[in-house]
C-alpha cells in the first residue's frame, strides 16, 4: 500500500503533462465554460428584448363603441385602442394585423342584461414569436372580465 | 531466471493458454516461438503478471508473480507487443516516468537515463515528442522504458516487428550485449531466422501447449528434422494444414 501512494506522485505528474500538450481536449475543456456564458447571456436577452416589446399594445378593435368600459379598461392599463375594419381574420391571418379585438354585436344588450358578453380575441397561434403580445392582450381581457363579475356579485350581495 | 510451471489461462469459454511450462536462464537467450494463435502473447501477460493464471506458476528470480507481482516486476523489464507510448510525452519523459515507478530515485533516473542515450544511441530523439517517430526510434524509447530500472530478466514480446534490417541488427547486438552481461532475456517471435540467429535455448508453443524445450540441436534431434524451420513445422503441426 505505501509503495502504491508513492507512485501517486508520477503518475499524476505524467498525467497533467500529457493533458496540457493535448491542445485539443485543452481548448474544449477551456471554451465551453467561457462560451456558454455568452449564449445563455444572448439567449436571455432575445427573450427579455421580446417581453419588453408587448408592454405597450396597441388593440385593434372592432365594435369598439358597444364596449365603452372595455376601452377605458384597455386604455387605463397603458395600451391603445385603435378601430379596425374588414375582415378581422383575414388580416391577422395575412399578417396585416398581429391581433384583433371582435366585440360581438350583441355585446352590448348581453353586458346590459348581465348575461355573457361575447369578446373575439383574435391570433394566429402558428407564430411564436407573437405570444408574449397574445399572453398580455388575454391578460387584460381577462382582468377585465374578472373584474366586472367580481363587481357584480358585490352589486347582487350574498355569496355568504 | 525465469520458471512457467504448468500455465493455464482461459477467458470464458476459450482457452488461451493450456499446459506452458518452460525456464528461461540468465546469461541466456530463450526464444518463445509458435505460430500465430499460440498463446505466446497470453503467455507473456501472465509472464508480466497483466494476467492471473487460472493453474501453475511463474517464478522471477524465486518470487511468485501471482503472490507477489510488484516485486516481481522489479525484477522484469518488458517490452509489450503493443508499444503503448504516449505521444505527447517526450523520449526522456518516459524513461524517467518508468524509472520513478520502479522506485529509482531522481538522481538514480537520470544516470540511467544517460547511459540508456548511450547504449540505445538515442541521442538525438531523446528531447523530441514521440509523435512522429519512427518504428525504429519507437521500439528505441520501449526498449529503453523496459531497462531504465536495469532488471535482471528482459522479455521482449516480437521486439523486431515492423523495424528495418538496420534496427533488427542493432536489436540483435543489443540482445547479445545483455546476454553478455548475464541477464536473462526471454523473448517471443515466429521468424525463424531471427531465432536461429540468437537463442540460445528454444520453447516451441502449439495449439496453446509447450510442446519442445531446449537447444536448438536438442530441437532438431526431437524432430528428426535437419534445419529449424523444419522442425518447427513438424513440431507444431502446421505440415498436417498445408498437406
Amino acid at each position: 500500500m505505501r509503495h502504491l501512494v508513492a507512485l501517486v506522485g508520477p503518475v499524476f505528474r505524467k498525467e497533467l503533462l500529457d493533458a496540457v500538450r493535448d491542445r485539443r481536449s485543452l481548448m474544449s475543456a477551456l471554451l465551453f465554460p467561457l462560451i456558454s456564458p455568452l449564449m445563455i447571456n444572448l439567449l436571455f436577452g432575445t427573450i427579455a428584448a421580446r417581453e419588453r416589446s408587448a408592454e405597450d399594445l396597441v388593440f385593434p378593435v372592432q365594435g369598439a363603441e358597444l364596449a365603452p368600459g372595455l376601452m377605458a379598461w384597455i386604455e387605463r392599463a397603458n395600451h391603445e385602442v385603435v378601430e379596425a375594419d374588414g375582415d378581422l381574420f383575414a388580416q391577422v391571418r395575412d399578417g396585416d394585423l398581429e391581433l384583433a379585438v371582435l366585440i360581438d354585436p350583441d355585446y352590448a344588450d348581453d353586458f346590459a342584461s348581465g348575461t355573457p358578453a361575447k369578446i373575439s380575441l383574435i391570433l394566429d397561434g402558428s407564430k411564436n414569436d407573437l405570444l408574449p403580445l397574445v399572453r398580455r392582450a388575454r391578460t387584460v381581457l381577462r382582468s377585465y372580465g374578472a373584474q366586472t363579475g367580481a363587481l357584480r356579485l358585490i352589486a347582487r350581495g350574498g355569496v355568504d | 531466471m525465469i520458471e512457467v510451471r504448468g500455465l493455464r489461462k482461459r477467458f470464458g469459454e476459450v482457452v488461451a493458454v493450456d499446459d506452458v511450462s518452460f525456464t528461461a536462464r540468465d546469461g541466456h537467450v530463450t526464444g518463445l516461438l509458435g505460430p500465430n494463435g499460440a498463446g505466446k502473447t497470453t503467455a507473456l501477460r501472465v509472464l508480466y503478471g497483466l494476467l492471473d493464471s487460472d493453474q501453475g506458476e511463474v517464478l522471477v528470480d524465486g518470487v511468485n508473480v501471482g503472490t507477489a507481482p510488484q516485486e516481481a516486476r522489479r525484477r522484469m523489464g518488458v517490452l509489450p507487443d503493443s508499444r503503448g507510448l504516449c505521444v505527447r510525452l517526450t523520449a526522456r519523459e518516459h524513461l524517467r516516468y518508468f524509472g520513478r515507478l520502479q522506485g529509482l530515485s531522481a538522481a538514480a533516473v537520470e544516470e540511467s537515463i544517460d547511459r540508456l542515450v548511450t547504449q540505445l544511441e538515442m541521442g538525438d530523439i531523446i528531447d523530441r515528442r514521440v509523435q512522429g517517430f519512427s518504428q525504429g526510434e519507437r521500439v528505441k524509447v520501449a526498449l529503453g522504458r523496459a531497462l531504465v530500472h536495469e532488471p535482471s530478466n528482459v522479455l521482449l514480446d516480437e521486439p523486431t516487428n515492423g523495424l528495418d534490417v538496420g534496427a533488427t541488427r542493432a536489436m540483435r547486438r543489443f540482445i547479445r550485449d545483455m546476454r553478455a552481461k548475464g541477464t536473462c532475456v526471454l523473448f517471443s517471435s515466429h521468424i525463424m531466422q531471427e531465432v536461429a540467429a540468437l537463442c540460445d535455448r528454444l520453447v516451441i508453443l502449439s495449439k496453446r501447449r509447450t510442446v519442445a524445450e531446449g537447444t536448438p540441436e536438442q530441437i532438431l534431434t526431437a524432430s528428426g528434422q535437419t534445419n529449424l524451420e523444419d522442425a518447427f513445422v513438424s513440431l507444431t503441426g502446421l505440415d498436417e494444414v498445408g498437406a
